[in-house]
């Protein structure tokens, strides 16, 4: 029975070729069959075939450096491309198992979620690159492994920090002046219900540091990163 | 050291100066005194460590901010992000970021059911009808040119669907320790592209088309195990695990 009906039963190289094949067309206007390459994707994701991760990644580069390539502002030079396709790619693997894959009824919707995470990598370096002027004036790096560990210890932090807050008052107060870097005068005008007066607000905050203070954990975090005397 | 103007300054004055809001007499009093004066400057390390840890951490990972405008969140994490986007004008510039759906499916509306796109190409494993080792192209007796100590072809024939493929592998006559993959395929049409790929492991190392005959041909090929596609707009014919 030489008649296939099944994608499951085509080697992978076939699976590969079709999807070249198919994408080609897709790109043509034409008709096109989307089995070949949803199943290329669920090869990779679903069974973990490291073949069909690379013949994936050969198959899609040129998508994704065409998605990063829209970030003009952001993005200098080939180099830069190479790494933020890498991380759009690696944010893929990391954040699709199985389970998450079988969700996804579709190649579009697969596709739809590769282009999602190619823009998250845009916006963390985006990110990174406003926290580097606001903070220390210094060009980012797109470093994504010390961005992430950096990243996990000021989560850790502000939860830390959430725990003393006590309503969604406070929450918002802490949020405005040091999450978004407002002056408390911005944050009464941006929020003249919660905050109506600068006094009052100003006490709301120095009753949220003195709490913080007495945080042992917090205040040794802060010590440890304290220059040497 | 204690303060040289008591009272000593309370937080809330010392917090009210960093922000610009202290009066004249509290500023009046952090140039006298150096005991006051080194307080605010712990409080100006403490503020500025919160600042410099804080900057946007309480704001969702941007992937979450993705899933959120993918519309595969959970109620509750949607309730979540939709309150911090309440706060956040950061967040609600980013979320702009995030393509729309169209850009995936770029106008391209010719989408078609699986239906017709499985009436278009039909897919076929060719199976091997016939397998003769050992003959040469001068000796058409298989077993007297092995005999000789020639390197020998090998002719295959494959069945697929309505199709017939003829395969003759021999050694390539201008690189020895090479291969030579020559091919024929039954029932070509001459206005029917077809077009030959050959694979080997997950390496898609030549490419060819069949001519108007039917044939086709690769040469220069390492040994080894390859897969063979043929590919036109109504049939993908595989041929699998074809060592040369």
């Amino acid at each position: 029975m030489p008649l296939v009906t099944d994608l499951r039963d085509l080697p992978l190289v076939g699976i590969a070729q079709g999807c070249q094949k198919e994408s080609q067309r897709y790109f043509q206007h034409l008709p096109y069959d989307p089995r070949y390459c949803y199943e290329l994707f669920r090869r990779a994701i679903v069974e973990r075939n490291q073949q069909a991760w690379e013949l994936l990644y050969a198959q899609y580069l040129p998508l994704i450096q065409g998605w990063i390539k829209k970030y003009k502002n952001l993005v200098t030079g080939n180099e830069g491309i190479a790494e933020f396709v890498n991380a759009a790619f690696a944010k893929f693997a990391l954040a699709v198992n199985a389970e998450k894959f079988n969700g996804f009824p579709n190649l579009k919707s697969v596709l739809r979620y590769l282009e999602m995470c190619a823009d998250s990598v845009m916006v963390d370096h985006q990110r990174a690159t406003n926290r580097q002027q606001e903070l220390d004036h210094e060009p980012a790096k797109p470093d994504f492994v010390e961005h992430l560990l950096d990243e996990l210890t000021r989560q850790d932090l502000w939860k830390r920090i959430e725990r003393h807050l006590r309503d969604d008052t406070e929450k918002l107060l802490m949020f405005s002046l040091y999450g978004l870097g407002m002056k408390p005068s911005e944050v009464c005008q941006q929020w003249p219900e919660q905050f109506p007066g600068i006094k009052r607000t100003q006490q709301i905050h120095q009753n949220i540091l003195d709490r913080l203070r007495r945080d042992l954990a917090i205040w040794q975090l802060y010590k440890e990163n304290q220059p040497d005397e | 050291m204690s303060c040289l103007m008591p009272p000593e300054l309370d937080d809330g004055q010392l917090l009210a100066y960093l922000t610009g809001n202290a009066p004249v007499a509290v500023r009046q009093h952090l140039e006298q005194c150096p005991s006051c004066r080194a307080r605010l400057e712990t409080l100006q390390g403490w503020q500025a460590w919160l600042a410099k840890n804080l900057y946007r951490t309480p704001c969702p990972p941007s992937l979450e901010l993705g899933e959120y405008r993918l519309e595969i969140l959970s109620e509750e994490q949607n309730a979540k992000i939709e309150q911090h986007l309440a706060w956040c004008p950061h967040c609600r510039s980013e979320l702009q970021l995030f393509g729309d759906d169209e850009q995936v499916v770029r106008s391209n509306p010719k989408v078609n059911s699986f239906q017709e796109i499985a009436n278009r190409v039909r897919i076929v494993i060719a199976r091997l009808q016939e397998d003769l080792t050992g003959w040469s192209l001068e000796s058409p007796t298989p077993v007297l040119a092995g005999m000789r100590g020639q390197e020998t072809a090998r002719s295959l024939t494959y069945d697929a669907d309505d199709f017939e493929i003829s395969l003759l592998i021999q050694p390539d006559a201008a690189q020895p320790t090479q291969r030579m993959l020559l091919g024929w395929l039954s029932e070509h049409e001459n206005d029917q592209a077809t077009e030959v790929y050959l694979w080997h492991g997950v390496q898609q190392t030549a490419t060819t088309r069949v001519d108007d005959l039917g044939n086709f041909a690769f040469s220069a090929l390492p040994p080894g195990r390859y897969n063979l596609i043929l590919h036109s707009d109504t049939h993908d014919i595989y041929i699998n695990d074809l060592d040369l």
